[in-house]
C-alpha cells in the first residue's frame, strides 16, 4: 500500500444474489486511496458492477464492512454516502437540462442557489462543456452526454466516485481522447474514483492501480505498469493480454523445458512462465526462437503472427516493414527479461 | 421477507382484491346463476334450454356471423391505410392520424344518433334521394339500411377501424425492410416480395387484429340497441333477458357469450406473442411516424383517395350530428336546441333533467379518475417486475374486464351488492365502480408502457445523488411516465363518459349517465330529434375536449420540464 490516507476501505463483503445459491462476492475486499484512481477489471459476469452496486448501497452484503472517508456506511442509505455514479448508460435525465442534470445533487444538498450557480459553472468549464447549460441530453452526442454525466457527479464533490464502464458505450477514437481527458478531469477534481471496466488498454490507460477481479474477489492487485508487464497469476498475465504463456515441463541444466522449445534459466524452476506478443522482435539482441508462421495478419503499423514454436502455438506482434509470409520459416528474438514467471 | 417483497405483495394485494370484488365476483356469480336453478341446485336445463331455443340459437349464430364479417372488412380496409402509412410521406398522414383517434374515443351512441342521421327514414340519404327524384324526375327508391345487418358491419368497422390500423401499422414499421431489398435484389418483382416475402411477415398481426376486432363486435352493444333494429346480439339479448328478470337464461346466455370470447381472446393472445407482443393496442402513441418513400402519381391518386374515404366515414356522422343539432325547423340555423338541453326541467319520461345527466357524468368520469389511476399506477409497476408469484393471476384478472360483457358486469355487480353485509347496489359509488373496473386495465397498460421506456439506472444516479427513495422517484420517475399517467386519467374519464351496458343495470334514475340519457332520449322514438342532436354533440365536445386537455397539460408540462 502507499502512503496516502485511505477513502474507501472495504474487508470480507459476502454477497449472492437472492433466489440463486450461488455467491457472487465471497470475501472481497479492497482499499483505495485517497485521491487514486483504482480500476477494477475482470471478465463478464465477474462482478465488477456488483461491487459498484455493494458500495454505492444499492445491494445489501451478507457480511463484511464498507468504510468511506473513515465513516462505516455498510448500512447506510445509497443517498447518505456522499458518492457519485457515472453509468455505462449515462443515465441522464431526459426531462431535465443539461444544467439541471448537474446542479441535480447540489440541490439535493440544499444548496444555495447562487452556489449551485457556481459551482455548475465551475465543473462545466473542468469538463468543457461551457455553453451547453440548457439543452436536452438528447441534443448531445455521447461523448457530450459522458461528460455531463461526469460532471453532474463531480460537482458535489462526492468522497468517491464510482464509473461503471463509462466509456464502453462510445466509439473506438471517440474513446481514446477522452480517456486521457477523464484521467485529466478526475486528477484536478482529486476525487478517489473506482473504475469498472472490462478492457485492459483502458485501465492502464486511466488509473494508478489496477485490481483483477476473480472468483468473487481481488485476485491480483498492482500498478498498471507492474500488471502489464509483471503479473504474478496466470490468470492476470491472461486478462493482461499475455498472450503466450507456456506450462514449464523440466528444468536440466541451465534450461526450462516449455512446449514452445527450451529457455535459458537461472534460479528456481517456475510452474509457467509468458511473455507478450510484442515483446518478440525479428532481430537480435536476445534469445534466438526458430518458428514457422501459421497465419499473418496485417494490422498496418504492424503484423500479428500467428506462429509454431516446437510443439506450441505462439503468437507474435512484429513491425510491419518487413515482409513475412504464411508458411516462412522465421527467426524471432526474445529479450531474456521480458519472460514473465507466472503460478 | 425482505421490504421489497412486502412492497410487492402490498402492492399486489390491493388491485387484486379490487378485481376480485367488483369483476371476478360480480361475473362467477352471475355464471353461477346458469348452471343452477332457483333452489340453488347444479343443473344444465337452462344451457340445454338455451342452445334448443331457436330464438337463442339464431342470436348466438347472429353475434358469431356479424362479428366475423365486421372484423374481416374492419382488417382488409385497414391493411392497405397500414401499409401506406408505413411506408409513405405524404400530405394528410397526419390527418388520418388525428381521425383515426376519433373513433376510439366516440361514445357508442353518439355515433348511433348519426348513423340515424345519414340512414335514418327522414335523414340525409333519403332527404338527398328525395331531392334528386323531385328534381330531376329519378325513381330511386328510398333506401332503408336503418336496422339493417349491414349498418351493424359498417359502424362496427368505423369503431374498430383504427384498432386494427395501428395494430397492422406498428407491425408494418417494424418490419425489417432489407429482407424485402434482399428479395428484390435476388430478382423478385414487387408484387412477388409481397405475397412471398412481406404478406408472411404480417400473418399473425392480421390474425392477432382480426381476433381483437371480432372479440370487441361480439360484445359491442350500444349502436346495435340503436341501430340494429330487430337484429339481436347476444349482449342485447342479455339485456332484455335480465330486464325481464330471465336470470337463469340470460345467465346461460352469458356463459355462452364468455367461451365465445375467450377463444377469441385465446387466438388474440396466442397471435400477439408470436409476433412478439408487438401488437398491443397503444394508446396515445401516434400512428405512422416512419414513412420514407417519396410517392408517384399512381400512389398519389390512391393515397388521396383512401384519406378521402377515412375522413368521409370518420367525420361524416359526426358533422350530421351537428349539422342537426343546428337546424332549425324551416331550414336555418338555430342555437334553441341547446338551451333546451340546458334550461329542461326534469323530463317526465326520462324524469331527470339533461342538465342533471351531463353534471352526472362529469362527477363520474372524474371520481373514476380518481380511483382508476391510482390503481393503474400501482398495477403498472407489479406488470414491470418481471416475475413474482401470482403474476401470471394478474395478467388473467387484468383480461376479465376487457372481455367480459358489460351487461353481465353489471348486474352481476347488483345482484352480488344488493344485499348482505356490503349494499352498494342503488348507490352512486356503483356506477363509479364499474366505471373504473372497466377502465383501469387499460389505464395500467398505458402507464406499463411508458414506465417500461424509463431506463433502468435513472433511480439509482439520483439515489447515488443524494436524493432519497421518494424523492428520486417523484423527480425522475414521474416526470417521465407522467404522459401515460395522463393518458390513463383521460381514458378513465372517457370510458366513464362512454360507457352504457353496465351502466344501464346499475344507474338508478337519479345517477342516469349522459349515455343512458342519450339512449333513452333515442328510445323515445327519436320525438325531438333537435335536442338529442344537441345533447350527442354535448356528449361529444366534452369527450374531445378532455383529450384536448391531455395534450394542453403534456406540452404545458414539457415546457415546465425545461425551464427547470
Amino acid at each position: 500500500m502507499g502512503d496516502g490516507a485511505m477513502s474507501v476501505v472495504i474487508r470480507d463483503i459476502d454477497l449472492s444474489y437472492p433466489g440463486s445459491g450461488s455467491r457472487v462476492l465471497e470475501g472481497f475486499g479492497m482499499d483505495i486511496e485517497d485521491g487514486e484512481i483504482y480500476s477494477l477489471v475482470g471478465g463478464s459476469g465477474s462482478g465488477k458492477t456488483t461491487v459498484l452496486n455493494v458500495i454505492a448501497g444499492f445491494l445489501e452484503p451478507a457480511r463484511g464492512r464498507i468504510m468511506i472517508d473513515g465513516r462505516d456506511v455498510t448500512r447506510e442509505k445509497p443517498h447518505r454516502r456522499n458518492i457519485g455514479m457515472v453509468f455505462q448508460d449515462y443515465a441522464l435525465f431526459p426531462h431535465m437540462s443539461v444544467r439541471s442534470n448537474i446542479a441535480f445533487g447540489l440541490r439535493t444538498r440544499n444548496m444555495p442557489r447562487r452556489e449551485i450557480d457556481r459551482r455548475v459553472k465551475d465543473v462545466l468549464e473542468l469538463t468543457g462543456l461551457s455553453g451547453y447549460e440548457s439543452k436536452l441530453p438528447s441534443a448531445l452526442s455521447g461523448g457530450e452526454k459522458q461528460r455531463v454525466a461526469l460532471s453532474r457527479a463531480l460537482v458535489y464533490e462526492p468522497d468517491l466516485l464510482l464509473l461503471d464502464e463509462p466509456l464502453s458505450a462510445l466509439d473506438a477514437s471517440l474513446r481514446e481522447g477522452l480517456r486521457r481527458e477523464l484521467r485529466r478531469i478526475l486528477k484536478s477534481a482529486g476525487t478517489s474514483a473506482l473504475y469498472v471496466t472490462h478492457d485492459q488498454q483502458e485501465a492502464v490507460s486511466i488509473s494508478d492501480r489496477i485490481g483483477l477481479l476473480m472468483c468473487g474477489r481481488i485476485h491480483e492487485e498492482g500498478d498498471p505498469e507492474r500488471m502489464y508487464w509483471r503479473p504474478m497469476k496466470v490468470e492476470t498475465a491472461r486478462f493482461m493480454g499475455v498472450a503466450n504463456i507456456l506450462k514449464v515441463e523440466r528444468s536440466e541444466g541451465g534450461f526450462i523445458k516449455t512446449p514452445a522449445g527450451r529457455f535459458p534459466w537461472a534460479g528456481n524452476t517456475p510452474e509457467m512462465i509468458g511473455f507478450r506478443p510484442e515483446s518478440l522482435r525479428l532481430e537480435g539482441p536476445g534469445m534466438r526462437m526458430s518458428c514457422r508462421v501459421r497465419s499473418v495478419e496485417y494490422r498496418g503499423r504492424d503484423l500479428l503472427l500467428d506462429l509454431i514454436s516446437s510443439r506450441a502455438g505462439i503468437k507474435g506482434v512484429v513491425s510491419g516493414r518487413k515482409p513475412v509470409r504464411k508458411g516462412d520459416r522465421i527467426e524471432l528474438f526474445l529479450d531474456p527479461d521480458d519472460i514473465i514467471v507466472l503460478s | 421477507m425482505s421490504a421489497k417483497a412486502l412492497r410487492t405483495a402490498g402492492l399486489y394485494l390491493l388491485p387484486m382484491v379490487f378485481l376480485s370484488l367488483f369483476c371476478l365476483y360480480p361475473l362467477l356469480l352471475m355464471a353461477g346463476y346458469g348452471v343452477t336453478d332457483d333452489s340453488g341446485r347444479l343443473t344444465l336445463k337452462y344451457l340445454s334450454e338455451v342452445l334448443h331455443d331457436r330464438i337463442f340459437r339464431d342470436v348466438i349464430t347472429f353475434t358469431i356471423v356479424q362479428a366475423f364479417v365486421s372484423a374481416l372488412v374492419t382488417v382488409l380496409l385497414a391493411f392497405p391505410g397500414a401499409y401506406l402509412l408505413a411506408r409513405y410521406r405524404f400530405p394528410g398522414r397526419s390527418v388520418i392520424m388525428a381521425a383515426s383517434t376519433v373513433p376510439f374515443v366516440l361514445p357508442s351512441l353518439v355515433l348511433a344518433v348519426g348513423f340515424l342521421g345519414i340512414f335514418g327514414a327522414q335523414g340525409l340519404l333519403n332527404g338527398l334521394i328525395a331531392d334528386a327524384n323531385s328534381y330531376l324526375g329519378t325513381g330511386i327508391p328510398e333506401i332503408g339500411m336503418l336496422y339493417t345487418k349491414r349498418i351493424i358491419v359498417l359502424a362496427h368497422v368505423f369503431f374498430n377501424f383504427p384498432i386494427a390500423l395501428r395494430i397492422l401499422n406498428s407491425r408494418f414499421e417494424n418490419l425489417d425492410v432489407s429482407l424485402e431489398n434482399a428479395a428484390r435484389s435476388m430478382g423478385s418483382g414487387r408484387i412477388r416480395t409481397f405475397l412471398q416475402v412481406t404478406l408472411p411477415q404480417m400473418r399473425y398481426s392480421l390474425i392477432s387484429s382480426f381476433s381483437l376486432v371480432f372479440t370487441f363486435c361480439m360484445l359491442s352493444l350500444g349502436v346495435i340497441l340503436v341501430i340494429g333494429g330487430l337484429n339481436h346480439t347476444l349482449e342485447v339479448e342479455l339485456f332484455s333477458l335480465f330486464n325481464d328478470l330471465k336470470v337463469h337464461q340470460g345467465s346461460a346466455l352469458f356463459i355462452i357469450e364468455s367461451l365465445l370470447v375467450m377463444l377469441a381472446t385465446g387466438v388474440y393472445l396466442w397471435s400477439s406473442s408470436r409476433e412478439g407482443g408487438r401488437s398491443e393496442i397503444s394508446l396515445g402513441e401516434g400512428v405512422g411516424r416512419k414513412g420514407s418513400r417519396r410517392s408517384g402519381a399512381l400512389q398519389m391518386i390512391l393515397i388521396s383517395l383512401y384519406i378521402a374515404m377515412v375522413v368521409l366515414v370518420i367525420f361524416g356522422p359526426l358533422i350530421v350530428i351537428v349539422q342537426e343539432s343546428l337546424a332549425s325547423g324551416d331550414g336555418g340555423i338555430t342555437l334553441a336546441w341547446y338551451g333546451e338541453v340546458i334550461s329542461r326541467q326534469v323530463d317526465p319520461v326520462l324524469s331527470i333533467s339533461p342538465l342533471r345527466a351531463i353534471i352526472n357524468s362529469l362527477l363520474f368520469g372524474s371520481l373514476t379518475m380518481l380511483v382508476s389511476v391510482p390503481l393503474a399506477w400501482m398495477t403498472a409497476h407489479l406488470m414491470l417486475r418481471s416475475r413474482f408469484f401470482g403474476k401470471g393471476l394478474l395478467d388473467l384478472m387484468l383480461l376479465f374486464p376487457l372481455g367480459a360483457s358489460s351487461i353481465a358486469l353489471g348486474y352481476g355487480l347488483v345482484k352480488a351488492y344488493s344485499s348482505g353485509p356490503v349494499e352498494l347496489a342503488g348507490n352512486w359509488y356503483l356506477v363509479v365502480l364499474v366505471h373504473s373496473v372497466i377502465a383501469y386495465p387499460l389505464g395500467a397498460r398505458a402507464i406499463h408502457s411508458a414506465l417500461k421506456a424509463v431506463p433502468e439506472n435513472l433511480v439509482k444516479a439520483a439515489r447515488s445523488m443524494g436524493a432519497s427513495p421518494i424523492e428520486a422517484y417523484f423527480r425522475t420517475v414521474l416526470p417521465l411516465i407522467l404522459p401515460g399517467i395522463l393518458i390513463a386519467a383521460v381514458f378513465s374519464f372517457a370510458i366513464s363518459l362512454g360507457e352504457l351496458g353496465a351502466t344501464l343495470m346499475v344507474s338508478r334514475e337519479a345517477y342516469v349517465t349522459m349515455p343512458v340519457f342519450l339512449y333513452r332520449m333515442i328510445e323515445g322514438g327519436g320525438r325531438e330529434i333537435g335536442p338529442m342532436n344537441a345533447f350527442a354533440v354535448i356528449l361529444m365536445l366534452i369527450t374531445f375536449l378532455s383529450f384536448l386537455g391531455i395534450e394542453l397539460g403534456k406540452k404545458a408540462f414539457m415546457r415546465w420540464g425545461m425551464e427547470r
